[in-house]
């Protein structure tokens, strides 16, 4: 597999695909678009034909994406594969306008399709649609683990600016088309991988039990009404500008039955009355507060890069979905950790940052926050 | 402030959270262990000692009696005569009642620092420590009295044996068998005593 990784920062959309589609490897078989939302997202699948003419491809809504180990900030980040095996395919998973009301059957048949490409490596990137996504992939985990089935899915939900509490919409593109509310499954065939799941917070905290609370929404710990903890850990703190990305320095873990942690959470916004995530939890659920520091984000990054290029060996190839969160948290470092992915597994690189990440740790698929996933790949070529 | 003092800060209250929360987590394992405690010393009907505290206790005050010339250690086998019969015709809840009451009467016609325990079902045993014969055997026949008269409708007394360290040895099995052989007898008294009346 070769694959080739380009970008442009070029403020007219058409110009930075024209500038893609001048670097980009002549005849290559599949290509991934990272779009900032900045560009007019109606014009992403017309553009793209016009210079590309009718490729196979899927892009995505993206603030911040790798170009190998560069951060690409408002541009287009292109990646461009070229097969060396006929063998090789991909094929895309496409749902979308997905709400509550349809979330079991996506739910169906998302599992038939992952059944159905048991021990491929499947790529998900999704729209957050207002949490549907990230409780989809924990419902995904729930039931493939039920099936006794190992999860071959991994990736990230689209990151794109926020306003207050908004976020600005985010898109999903394939072939010549628009998906909102949606995501996208692609799927690669006769590819070896391995996913390593980096995430570097402090294992020691004080653990609190979910008594009341509602997907993202946490209304009681302990008992008692969670408002008061971000209050107490924001106490004297002024100005309160911008102090709830100050509360990403201390992420909640699920703690698992043998007392790991299953899943990070970071906290988005509170009240006296709530506690409101980045991902779901539900009542019951065991969360440790933690705590996180840049040198130590780093140092987890590098030791699950080297256990990665350790077992894995060369690849030709490797995804990152690293959660946003951690980028701030990275602060002047945030481009470092794509460096050492680059230095270390010496592989093109590809990825962006997420509002979630999706991932597999412990025999266990879930959605992710603060973590940072990092994907291996290589074809399998015929002797 | 700036971020890195606004970071530093958020660390120190993360600290004090995570202080107050470990502090409350030590006071909920002392709480456990008290409790813990309790159920592995007490007899949870009575809450007088149960008998694994009694043969601790017993342990370590015969070491002492060795030890120490002079020293006497009462170890007294007590055991409720026709108790069966208040389970039998009033039901197991009056005969806890029952044995709640004789508990509460061991325990203020002795002192507080000697050791009144319940043995199993409706034995119980005393130990006394820094007394004389005399003494031990007039609360004893007080002690009796007062269960007879308590008891009287349902025709309980007590029935007890002595055994005193170091005079009959030093050998905890033994001295309980005595004061429990002694016991029957006493018991073998008060049954022929009944045929005669």
């Amino acid at each position: 597999m070769d694959t080739v990784i380009v970008s442009s920062k070029n403020p007219i959309f058409r110009f930075a695909v024209r500038e893609l589609k001048e670097k980009a490897p002549k005849g290559f078989d599949f290509a991934l678009f990272a779009v900032s939302p900045n560009y007019p997202y109606q014009d992403v699948p017309a553009t793209i034909k016009k210079e590309f003419g009718s490729i196979n491809y899927v892009g995505f809504s993206s603030s911040s994406a790798f170009e190998n180990i560069k951060l690409v900030n408002d541009g287009i980040v292109g990646c461009f594969f070229k097969f060396n095996s006929p063998k090789t395919k991909v094929c895309t998973f496409v749902k979308e306008k997905i709400n509550e009301k349809n979330r079991t059957k996506v739910l169906k048949e998302l599992i038939a399709f992952l059944k159905e490409r048991k021990g491929k490596l499947n790529v998900v990137i999704g729209d957050f649609i207002e949490g549907e996504f990230p409780i989809l992939i924990e419902k995904v985990g729930e039931e493939l683990q039920k099936l006794g089935i190992d999860s071959p899915l991994v990736g990230g939900v689209t990151a794109t600016p926020t306003q207050g509490d908004k976020r600005e919409k985010s898109y999903l593109f394939y072939n010549g088309n628009t998906v909102e509310n949606g995501f996208i499954v692609v799927s690669f065939s006769n590819v070896d991988f391995q996913v390593q799941v980096s995430s570097g917070v402090f294992k020691k905290g004080p653990v609190y039990t979910v008594t009341k609370c509602d997907s993202f929404k946490i209304y009681e710990l302990n008992g008692k009404k969670a408002g008061y903890l971000p209050k107490k850990l924001l106490k004297d703190i002024e100005p309160a500008e911008d102090n709830r990305f100050l509360l990403w320095y201390t992420p909640f873990g699920i703690v698992g039955e043998k007392d790991e942690i299953e899943a990070l959470r970071v906290i988005r916004s509170f009240s006296d009355e709530y506690v409101e995530l980045w991902g779901p939890v539900k009542e019951g659920d065991r969360l440790k507060l933690s705590v996180v520091l840049s040198t130590e984000l780093l140092k987890d990054a590098e030791e699950n890069a080297r256990e990665l290029k350790a077992s894995f060996g060369m690849a030709d190839f490797c995804f990152n979905f690293s959660c946003l969160a951690r980028a701030k948290i990275l602060e002047q470092f945030e481009e470092k950790e794509i460096e050492l992915y680059g230095r270390l597994l010496n592989a093109p690189l590809f990825g962006f940052f997420t509002h979630g990440e999706v991932a597999t740790k412990n025999g266990k698929l879930r959605i992710h926050n603060l973590t940072s996933v990092i994907v291996a790949v290589r074809e399998r070529y015929e002797l | 402030m700036n971020f890195k003092d606004k970071k530093l800060k958020l660390f120190l209250n993360y600290i004090e959270e995570l202080t107050e929360q470990y502090e409350e987590l030590l006071n909920q394992k002392r709480e456990l262990l008290v409790e813990l405690q309790r159920k592995a010393l007490y007899d949870p009907l009575t809450g007088l000692f149960n008998r694994h505290a009694l043969i601790e206790f017993l342990n370590r005050e015969i070491e002492r009696v060795k030890r120490e010339k002079n020293e006497k250690l009462f170890i007294i086998f007590l055991d409720l005569d026709n108790f069966k019969q208040v389970n039998d015709l009033y039901g197991h809840k009056k005969g806890d009642e029952v044995l709640k009451e004789v508990a509460e009467l061991l325990k203020s016609h002795f002192r507080k620092y000697d050791i009144v325990a319940r043995f199993g079902g409706d034995e119980f045993m005393v130990v006394v420590r820094n007394s004389s014969r005399e003494n031990v055997e007039e609360i004893l026949r007080k002690l009796q009295r007062r269960i007879e008269e308590i008891f009287k409708k349902f025709g309980i007394s007590v029935s007890y044996g002595i055994a005193v360290a170091p005079n009959d040895g030093t050998d905890l099995d033994r001295l309980i068998n005595l004061a429990d052989k002694r016991m029957y007898s006493m018991k073998e008294r008060h049954k022929a005593k009944k045929v005669d009346n």
